[in-house]
């Protein structure tokens, strides 16, 4: 089957809103002790890498935007994540490409800790 | 030096940096992180790049083989030196240096003063004059034209910002061995608007780093500007090392125009595996001309991204492969924005039993608009021995584009050669006429002299003799 | 795997099958020919094997126009047709069961050569448990020039089928065959069916076949298929292949051309829209000398993705090889995405091999001047599309040939899958 295509955008996470078929809402992925420095988690159905670094909790697609490879296997180096099949690198909080071989940003959501929980603000349209 | 104070020095240098001076430094066999921290204290080199080599042979160490491409299978990573400084590579002698490479010389009409430096043997080759004044119209202009080791001392701004961001060290394992032991090669900074006439010659820089196993070359193009740079000579390079794996990053910010020329002949004994990549801006212009007639096994794929509306690339690749040589080349092309174009033009000479292989890439991201591309790859098998593989990929993922793409494998043609033939030449005369003029299309984009070397190369080559 | 009434020999081969399949792993993207299809998440463990057919007591009908037809529905064979004139003079048409006994040889060859050379579980896993297929035998030198017709309506939700079929042509038989898979486009749920098929081309001397074949399966269903053709001394293949249903298609054809002189011709088209995946791969592979190959694949893709792996392989003594590979992609929307690979592993140097592959979308200058005679978009978008496919379909039989095209047509203006 085609693998998951990544978003042709990189726009900045949404904050949660009411109400709504596109709305956003947040939604718990995590426990928050399961979070080292970075975790891969599934929601509705769709691969999202979690990142833990001094400057916050970041929430990127889990798929390089290059070749199929994990960004959450990733090393995190002031503030952008390096995908470890061939060294391209992300920003954590915009999933704007900043070094070759990807030429494509991925996709990015907020992310928080709460109530020992990892969450991300969803939007329903991004499944699959 | 023997290899126990080789380890005292090491040790030395293990507990608290001391160092003993310029005295001949050679490194153990094999390759580990005091190795890549010796290397990086003896180039006096700032904390962050140490540590930038650290994490790239950690890498090495993680990447594995490619699973394709030229068979690679001898290479003993354990048995090589990974670094040597440049005299210990002035000590042969002459009367050692093979006799067939002393004739190739001889033929292709090298300068007597060149031969020695080419063939490793005696102190200097003294271009000095000829190099000092183009040295000074560059610093006029602005360029900066200097060794990689000087330029992270010198001008670490921009080495930061661009060194390791077109070819991470993670993106293969020979760019990962790279990244950790690199040593020579070139650093140039082309300011805005600035055209250099003179084609840069990395040859001319008198010292032997510039044929180094590890070369690590940075180009950067600002905004309007124009360069060319040449790499390599058509006269074989008789090497101390077996494994070269060079990288190199050019940046074409927008506007610019660069072109890098390599001629590689690397002895017969050489493994070639290089990763060049291009960077192309806005309205920018990368051409890689790309002539790979020695070693035993090269690969190598010129690459050009086109990140920038209207930028341009272009790939012009030769190939010869003879006896026992596998040349695995090609070029890559990958469109990410729109109003973009590529030309492959790839040819490739197969001879006594050798393999010629392209090998290349095509690929245009989702959502572009107005992307042409063209790859023409051509290939002459000359004999019932030799070899000939197109693996051409294309990866479209947009409505509005135009790709061509196009192979050809044959022979001398018959018909041809009879007409020649006919006409009063040889077989081989007319076989060289007819590999000269398949070529010639390439040639014609070479530097007179280096075209003037090629010829007399092919030549020599088709005439086999030369072993 | 039910009881069947099988010859010794031909359960020795399937078990010898399974046990290749017991071997292997599914293909995963590591493997080049796979790198672009990935089977791991299709579940392909969990689809059951489809009910084993009654021994077959097909209706005997009147062939009509054609030489002769077998058509199956459901795994099971419900009619087999040969003029009569065609069956003095010796031709077999059978469903492949009946014809185990009297095929012994030549059917034992085909299927223990493919299993031995299977390089992949599909492979193994349909000679191990194929389930019905149709046999058809030439005699030596008779020229048949009407088609045999073969139809397969292959059914079943979350059910594996794997038909096959086996051609043998004596020396200087000529013969033509269409073939057609069908599935039940409203009947698909969220699994499909799969069908795992395989088609075993063996040409005598100086034969000719013409081979036919068209894959419509409903939407929702996995196409995996490997055709293999053996071309003797002077002998003519000419495969025509058309890919339009299912919602992954992983086929390939591949010819060897063993005999000097002998020429294969492998032209396909294929038409991707909604989200369908087809990766199609052609193998032109010269083992004798003077062979002439050539290969033509036309594709259009609306939406969905497109793989196109094409090889020609010359071996050290195929001296005088002539061979050709062209792949055409037509873009027909902005989120197609189609990959074309053509490659050449030339070992000989008496010998004349190209290829080449173009993508891009219709000419907007000629649908324009279309438009300008009074076209409505849509009618010169379609007659510049059928166009585009007409000159590779002109040489089929023209029933085939007005199937495809109707096809092609009918997703034209419906550009997501039903």
């Amino acid at each position: 089957m085609p693998l998951p295509a990544s978003a042709k955008d990189s726009t900045p996470p949404v904050p949660p809103s009411s109400g709504g078929p596109t709305s956003t809402s947040w939604v718990r992925v995590a426990v928050e002790e399961d979070l080292v420095t970075s975790m891969s988690v599934s929601v509705e159905g769709r691969l999202v890498a979690i990142f833990r670094t001094e400057e916050g909790i970041f929430a990127l697609d889990d798929i390089c935007s290059h070749e199929y490879s994990r960004l959450s296997e990733g090393e995190v180096w002031a503030g952008e994540v390096y995908c470890q099949k061939h060294g391209s690198r992300f920003n954590l909080r915009t999933g704007a490409v900043t070094g070759l071989p990807a030429t494509q940003p991925v996709h990015t959501w907020s992310a928080k800790i709460e109530d020992g929980g990892i969450w991300v603000a969803w939007r329903p349209a991004e499944s699959k | 030096m023997s290899e126990q104070s080789q380890a005292v020095e090491i040790g030395e240098y293990q507990h608290g940096y001391h160092f003993p001076d310029e005295s001949v430094f050679k490194t153990r066999k094999g390759l580990n992180e005091d190795i890549v921290n010796a290397i990086s204290h003896r180039k006096q080199e700032p904390e962050w790049m140490r540590q930038y080599r650290l994490r790239a042979l950690a890498a090495f160490r993680r990447k594995a083989m490619p699973n394709w491409g030229a068979d690679l299978s001898d290479i003993d990573f354990d048995a090589l030196y990974y670094y040597a400084a440049p005299q210990e590579q002035q000590s042969r002698r002459w009367e050692d240096v093979p006799a067939n490479i002393k004739e190739t010389f001889e033929r292709i009409g090298i300068p007597e003063a060149e031969r020695k430096f080419l063939a490793g043997v005696g102190a200097q080759y003294d271009s000095e004059m000829v190099y000092h004044s183009i040295k000074e119209d560059l610093s006029r202009q602005g360029v900066i034209f200097t060794d990689p080791e000087t330029a992270v001392r010198e001008h670490p701004d921009l080495v930061k910002q661009y060194f390791g961001t077109v070819i991470p060290y993670l993106d293969n394992k020979f760019a990962a061995l790279n990244s950790a032991v690199w040593s020579g090669g070139s650093f140039v900074y082309v300011p805005k608007g600035v055209r250099v006439d003179v084609p840069l010659q990395a040859y001319f820089r008198i010292n032997a780093r510039s044929f180094g196993q590890f070369e690590r070359t940075l180009i950067i193009a600002d905004e309007g500007s124009f360069v060319h740079y040449i790499e390599g000579c058509t006269a074989p390079i008789y090497a101390t090392e077996s494994l070269h794996s060079a990288v190199v990053e050019i940046i074409a910010l927008p506007g610019s125009r660069v072109r890098y020329t390599t001629i590689q002949n690397w002895s017969s004994d050489v493994y070639n595996l290089v990763t060049k990549r291009a960077v192309a801006h806005k309205d920018a212009i990368v051409e890689w001309v790309d002539g790979n007639l020695g070693s035993k096994r090269t690969m190598k794929y010129p690459s050009i991204y086109l990140v920038g509306e209207g930028a341009h690339g272009e790939v012009l690749s030769i190939a010869f492969a003879g006896k026992g040589q596998e040349q695995d080349t090609g070029g890559k092309a990958v469109h990410a924005a729109n109003h973009t174009s590529s030309v492959i033009t790839a040819k490739s000479i197969s001879k006594d039993g050798g393999v010629a292989s392209y090998r290349g890439l095509l690929k245009v991201n989702e959502g572009l608009h107005d992307v042409r591309s063209r790859v023409v790859c051509d290939a002459l098998i000359l004999d019932e021995t030799s070899r000939s593989n197109t693996y051409p990929y294309m990866e479209i993922n947009s409505d509005d584009v135009s790709i061509e793409h196009e192979a050809r494998v044959s022979r001398i043609s018959e018909d041809q050669l009879f007409y020649l033939m006919s006409r009063g030449m040889s077989e081989q005369e007319a076989s060289l006429m007819i590999v000269s003029g398949f070529l010639d299309p390439l040639v014609k984009q070479l530097p007179m002299e280096y075209a003037v070397e090629l010829n007399r190369l092919i030549e020599l080559e088709m005439t086999g003799t030369v072993g | 795997m039910t009881e069947r009434v099988e010859p010794a020999w031909m359960r020795t081969l399937r078990s010898q099958a399974m046990e290749r399949f017991g071997e292997m792993q599914w293909p995963t993207p590591a493997e080049e020919e796979w790198r672009r299809t990935d089977v791991s998440r299709l579940g392909l463990d969990s689809y059951a094997a489809a009910p084993a057919p009654k021994a077959a007591c097909p209706r005997e009908a009147d062939p009509g126009t054609a030489s002769g037809v077998i058509r199956f529905d459901g795994g099971q064979c419900t009619e087999v047709a040969l003029d009569p004139q065609w069956q003095e003079k010796g031709v077999r048409l059978l469903p492949l069961d009946l014809a185990l006994e009297e095929f012994e040889i030549p059917l034992y060859k085909l299927f223990h050569d493919a299993i031995k050379e299977a390089d992949n579980r599909f492979l193994a896993w349909h000679y191990g448990t194929w389930s019905h297929g149709a046999f058809l035998w030439v005699p030596p030198g008779l020229e048949i020039a009407e088609p045999f017709v073969m139809e397969f309506a292959e059914r079943g939700e979350g059910l594996f089928s794997a038909p096959h079929v086996a051609v043998v042509l004596g020396e200087g038989a000529r013969a033509s065959v269409v073939q057609h898979i069908r599935g039940d486009e409203t009947a698909d749920g969220p699994m499909g069916l799969l069908c795992n098929a395989a088609v075993d081309m063996h040409l005598g001397d100086a034969s000719a076949l013409r081979f036919c074949e068209m894959q419509e399966l409903g939407a929702r269903s996995l196409y995996f298929r490997h055709a293999r053709a053996d071309v003797g001394r002077d002998g003519s293949l000419r495969h025509v292949d058309a890919a339009f249903g299912g919602r992954l298609t992983k086929t390939r054809v591949e010819c060897s051309l063993s005999g000097p002189g002998a020429e294969a011709y492998l032209d396909g088209v294929y038409y991707c829209r909604g989200d369908q995946h087809m990766d199609i791969r052609t193998v032109q592979h010269h083992r004798a000398p003077r062979g002439t190959s050539r290969a033509y694949y036309k594709g259009a893709v609306a939406s969905g993705r497109t793989v196109f792996q094409g090889l020609i392989e010359v071996a050290t003594g195929a001296s005088g090889t002539d061979a050709y590979l062209t792949n055409r992609n037509l873009i027909l929307g902005e989120t197609a995405r189609s990959d074309s690979i053509p490659t050449l592993k030339i070992g000989n140097n008496d010998v004349k091999c190209s290829h080449g592959s173009t993508t891009g979308r219709l000419n907007a200058e000629e649908l324009f001047y279309l438009e300008c005679r009074g076209l409505s978009a849509e009618d010169a978008r379609e007659m510049l599309v059928i166009g585009y496919f007409e000159d590779l379909l002109a040489s089929a039989p023209e029933r085939y040939r007005d199937d495809a095209l109707a096809r092609i047509r009918e997703r034209l203006h419906a550009p997501s899958a039903a």
